[in-house]
């Protein structure tokens, strides 16, 4: 690319880890979610 | 430091207690032992306006077979439109209308009578089923669907033949032409001022 | 006294407009060089005329505005409101010789729709679309939530200030990294590597399910730029529906939350600092939000006991609410579904979780878990003032990449925005019911439209009132770009005319 940006095979490495930490969020949302919906189907 | 143990544990609990909460199985729904007579055969629109008057009854249902039939080991989903493309004489190629349609879900060997499913370059299979509605099923997630009992195919579908059109390939044409000589002119411009710079 | 523009302000804001139209029509190579593959050819010919189109405009605004001068703050706020425009009229050539729009407005209005990443659209017979037309669809709606301004710097700009400041008219303001053109490239590096994981697992699940090879690939490719972008458009009229599987449910929830991150965000973690998602002040405030409202929707939903078990009323409720927080607009249910099924006090909690939305610099519209937080963080503070000693001396801070004093002009900025948007939603709301719509159902779908979600009740059709039309365009456009472009833009056109 112009302006010289190149990615290293380390830097893929910290994107895919960045990936998955941002994975782990949303299934803790999920989980948050999942347990709201629980609660509720017991309670009606 | 004990603390931080502890906590991770909690969250891989978390973790896992979403990861098997997902995978359990919902609910299947138990066989019907509903008789065929259908209640009825009401459109797309009045499934989605009044899903609570039709939730749980049989009915008859017609439309065009879109997109593609997705098996699921011995069912398959289908998707039906019922909107005005759907109702057009057969030889009819113009854009009807909005699109409205119900999903179908239905035994394998009944949806392999569908051969030709709606896209651009087809004609979906007119398809009529008879089945049970759902206004929000539970043993798909609460998808509104009709499991089919009765498949048929009421009218093959076909290929659309596309033709190309004339006046188009003509403006094609001319608007490029003038826009790669307003190109060649601005390259020769951005090139003189490059070099003056 | 109002100035009037001279030559040279017209010049500069010519040349950059033509830079950001001739960005527009390069892009319609993709969907091109698809119908080309396919074989779709009257589609291909949509396209050469309609890139042409965009060529002819673009370079020759360029010839005609010869200027050396760089783009001053006015010009880079009216440019980007202009060309995103200009884009707008131009971009709607392909959907409307497509034949499946009712109107050349109704084409303005999806590609609109499109660009703002909203969702809403008014394309008739969908599901008899060309490839080739659903990948321009997708495309613009992936290019738009980068920003349109963020595409042409990529590949058209050197970085000027001027660059910098065109992308601060977007609706954008973080740097990524010192240079413009290279915080350009770092958000296309993370919207690509999410492209290529994101599009290959959606094709895998799509072939797992039932699809070919080829329309799996291609429904992974789209769908993942709907869920990236927060567009929320969809191969087929069922949205997302049409896969039926809890999986591919989750995937796409993945992918439209990580979309709704701030990209400065996405660089901190994928630079290493992954604490930054569990201290980021858009990520502890949209998970409180996105509770709340789910806990509202799930509660409102239980009582009418639709969804009879758990997992349903999961799937149901928070896939709708999530994809209306993110302002996405995917959804797995009916439109009318959330008339007659889901109630009054279920559709409030989506209309509240549209109108937060999201993180700022992120392909996300609405007010901004930001401002939200900042506001609740001065609100925090002006109470524990309240409730401490006099001489005591109250700082609270908020933290985002790193801690954030909350001082007067923060909170002031943040307060003036939320208005501003508060204002846009209860006026397009109002247009809404005086067009004869039920207030609920309009404040519904204007602040969808407003918010940039797209998520409907089924009031956006092609049978809908012109002016409607006309006016939710306007608010999608006002909307994503937060107001000061777009004001920018219309005070140059007042300048024009009236000023001295």
């Amino acid at each position: 690319m112009k302006g010289g940006y190149s990615v290293t095979l380390r830097d893929l490495r910290r994107y895919a880890a960045g990936m998955l930490g941002e994975a782990c969020y949303v299934l803790v949302l999920a989980a948050v979610g999942l347990a709201i919906a629980v609660v509720a189907a017991l309670l009606s | 430091m004990m603390r931080r143990r502890v906590l991770r544990v909690l969250r891989c609990a978390l973790l896992a207690a979403t990861l098997a909460g997902l995978v359990w199985p919902a609910p299947v729904l138990a066989a019907t032992g509903a008789t065929l007579a259908s209640l009825g055969s009401p459109s797309s629109g009045d499934l989605v306006e009044h899903p609570a008057q039709w939730d749980g009854k049989v009915i008859d249902f017609q439309g065009e077979a879109v997109g593609e039939v997705m098996r699921r080991g011995d069912s398959a989903w289908l998707h039906l439109n019922d909107d005005a493309y759907s109702r057009k004489a057969a030889d009819d190629i113009a854009l009807a209308g909005y699109n409205a349609g119900q999903a179908v879900w239905a035994p394998s060997e009944l949806a392999a009578q569908v051969k030709i499913c709606g896209d651009y370059s087809h004609r979906g299979d007119l398809v009529h089923v008879v089945g049970i509605f759902h206004a929000a099923c539970p043993e798909h997630g609460g998808d509104m669907d009709i499991h089919a009992v009765k498949l048929e195919v009421v009218l093959p579908g076909s290929p659309i033949a596309r033709a190309v059109s004339g006046v188009r390939a003509a403006a094609a044409a001319a608007l490029s032409l003038v826009a790669a000589g307003l190109w060649l002119l601005w390259r020769r411009r951005h090139r003189a001022r490059g070099r003056a710079a | 006294m109002i100035i009037q523009p001279r030559r040279d302000d017209h010049l500069v804001i010519g040349k950059y407009t033509g830079k950001v139209i001739v960005g527009v029509g390069l892009l319609m190579a993709v969907p091109l060089a698809l119908s080309l593959v396919l074989g779709e050819w009257s589609v291909a010919l949509d396209f050469v005329i309609s890139s042409a189109a965009c060529f002819i405009c673009g370079f020759g605004l360029q010839l005609l505005c010869r200027t050396e001068r760089d783009l001053g703050w006015g010009h880079a706020l009216v440019v980007a409101a202009g060309s995103w425009l200009i884009a707008t009229l131009l971009g709607a050539l392909p959907h409307s010789l497509s034949g499946h729009e009712g109107s050349y407005l109704d084409a303005v209005f999806d590609v609109m729709s499109g660009y703002t990443t909203t969702g809403l659209y008014l394309i008739q017979d969908l599901d008899h679309v060309s490839n080739g037309l659903n990948m321009w669809r997708h495309l613009l709606t992936y290019a738009g939530g980068q920003g349109i301004i963020v595409v042409a710097l990529t590949f058209l700009f050197r970085g000027s200030p001027g660059a910098y400041r065109l992308y601060v008219g977007e609706g954008k303001d973080e740097r990524l990294l010192p240079n413009v053109v290279q915080t350009a490239r770092a958000i296309w590096i993370v919207s690509l590597g999410y492209l290529a994981v994101g599009g290959l697992v959606l094709a895998a699940m799509g072939w797992a399910l039932g699809q070919t090879p080829l329309r799996a690939f291609l429904h992974g490719v789209w769908v993942f730029m709907g869920a990236w972008s927060t567009g929320g458009f969809a191969p087929q009229s069922y949205n997302t529906m049409w896969f039926h599987s809890l999986a591919y449910e989750l995937v796409t929830v993945a992918i439209f939350v990580a979309g709704s991150f701030n990209f400065a965000l996405h660089w901190a973690v994928w630079s290493g600092n992954r604490k930054e998602l569990r201290r980021n002040l858009e990520t502890v405030s949209f998970a409180v939000t996105l509770s709340l409202t789910v806990l509202v929707a799930t509660v409102a939903l239980s009582r009418l006991g639709i969804y009879p078990d758990a997992v349903n009323l999961f799937r149901k409720a928070f896939y709708q609410l999530a994809s209306g927080h993110t302002t996405t607009g995917f959804s797995t249910i009916y439109s009318r579904a959330f008339v007659v099924q889901w109630g009054p006090l279920a559709m409030l909690a989506t209309t509240v979780a549209m109108a937060i939305g999201a993180s700022a610099c992120s392909t996300a519209g609405g007010i901004k878990g930001m401002r939200v937080g900042v506001i609740t963080a001065g609100f925090v503070a002006d109470i524990r003032r309240m409730i401490s000693p006099e001489s005591a001396l109250i700082r609270q801070r908020v933290h985002h990449l790193r801690d954030i004093l909350v001082d007067s002009p923060l909170l002031r900025s943040a307060l003036t925005v939320t208005v501003a948007y508060l204002t846009l939603y209860g006026l397009v709301a109002i247009v809404g019911a005086a067009c004869g719509y039920d207030f609920l159902q309009a404040a519904f779908e204007g602040v969808s439209a407003a918010s940039n979600t797209g998520l409907s009740c089924g009031v956006t059709a092609p049978a809908m009132p012109v002016v409607l039309k006309v006016v939710y365009t306007l608010a999608m456009w006002l909307g994503r770009l937060e107001f000061m472009s777009v004001l920018a833009l219309a005070g140059y056109a007042y300048a024009m005319v009236r000023g001295r």
